[in-house]
């Protein structure tokens, strides 16, 4: 019994610290998606949302509403294009 | 008879007591000053207290006077010079030295610091400096030393602690990155010859791009947009320079 409350609370701190990295590491991303469409010149105080269309392809929505594609053409060359 | 002489005893001890309270005191409110500016200056030999509390009340004030005459002269060449944020940095530890050295190069400004200050290594910088007063003279002085460490320029590891930052993301690196290339690329085309990217306009594009490269970069990793900033005129010496770019 006891055993199995410690295996139980491992995992139930495993799944925490997983879940705190993996919103830090979606905060960062979502930061540099909002720094990558300031750099264009674009309006985005803070990106709330971003899906993934593919490799190096995003679609991402700001806190003011706008929505961006951004992505990284064949040159290498990041495009943000307002949707 | 007894109880007179024991009272008058007391008056004594009394008086002699507060008489020894206020020198203790009247050292006391002089031995700080004479501490920090035996720290500031590093080497001061110890003389007497009563000494040293003349030399240090008595000089300073026509060193700093003269000093104050001297500044306008000395340090306006020095002024143009000066960037209005290298001037609110704090100067280093040579700063009272430089100083020092500034106002005893003055013959006016020697009169009245030898005149009581025993020892001629100026001591008495650190107590010369007055806020506000000495403060565009000190680094002025202190910023001469300063230019050849800033022309110094590691272009290899500097880029190579942009590429190993974590400050900022991929995507923003890649956009860095990309606006880099189109400024060589200008730079490339101005130095073969073309007009339209005047001088000027690729500055200004160059200051926009370090601009954006240290806003970036303040939050996360503050020592790597210190030295980004502080490189930016060896960065545009290389730049603008045809023969520097083309060994870039």
């Amino acid at each position: 019994m006891r055993q199995t409350l410690r295996i139980l609370a491992l995992l139930s701190m495993g799944t925490l610290a997983s879940v705190v990295v993996l919103a830090s590491d979606d905060a960062a991303f979502s930061k540099d998606l909002a720094v990558t469409i300031a750099l264009q010149g674009q309006p985005c105080d803070k990106v709330v949302s971003a899906k993934r269309n593919s490799d190096s392809d995003y679609t991402a929505t700001c806190h003011d509403g706008n929505r961006y594609h951004v992505y990284v053409d064949p040159n290498g060359r990041v495009v943000v294009k307002k949707l | 008879m007894p109880e007179t002489m024991s009272l008058r005893n007391g008056y004594l001890a009394v008086s002699g007591t507060f008489m020894l309270l206020g020198g203790c005191v009247n050292e006391h409110a002089v031995a700080p000053e004479t501490t920090s500016a035996a720290t500031a200056a590093s080497a001061t030999p110890t003389s007497p207290p009563s000494n040293n509390a003349g030399a240090l009340e008595g000089p300073p004030r026509p060193a700093v006077a003269a000093a104050n005459d001297d500044t306008g002269s000395s340090t306006s060449p020095l002024n143009p010079g000066l960037s209005p944020p290298a001037a609110g940095s704090s100067p280093p530890a040579a700063l009272p030295k430089s100083s020092a050295a500034a106002v005893s190069s003055k013959p006016g400004a020697q009169k009245p610091a030898a005149k009581n200050v025993p020892p001629p290594s100026a001591p008495t910088s650190a107590r010369e400096i007055e806020p506000g007063v000495k403060s565009s003279a000190a680094t002025a002085t202190a910023q001469v030393p300063a230019a050849p460490t800033a022309a110094a320029l590691d272009l290899a590891s500097l880029e190579q602690r942009l590429r190993d930052t974590h400050a900022i993301g991929i995507f923003t690196k890649l956009s860095l990155k990309n606006q880099v290339d189109d400024l060589l690329a200008h730079f490339k085309s101005f130095h073969q010859g073309q007009v339209p990217p005047t001088l000027a306009q690729l500055r200004s594009k160059f200051e926009l791009l370090l601009i954006q490269v240290v806003t970036v970069l303040q939050d996360g990793d503050a020592s790597l947009a210190t030295a980004v900033s502080n490189s930016r005129e060896a960065l545009w010496s290389v730049l603008s320079d045809p023969q520097k770019f083309a060994h870039m």
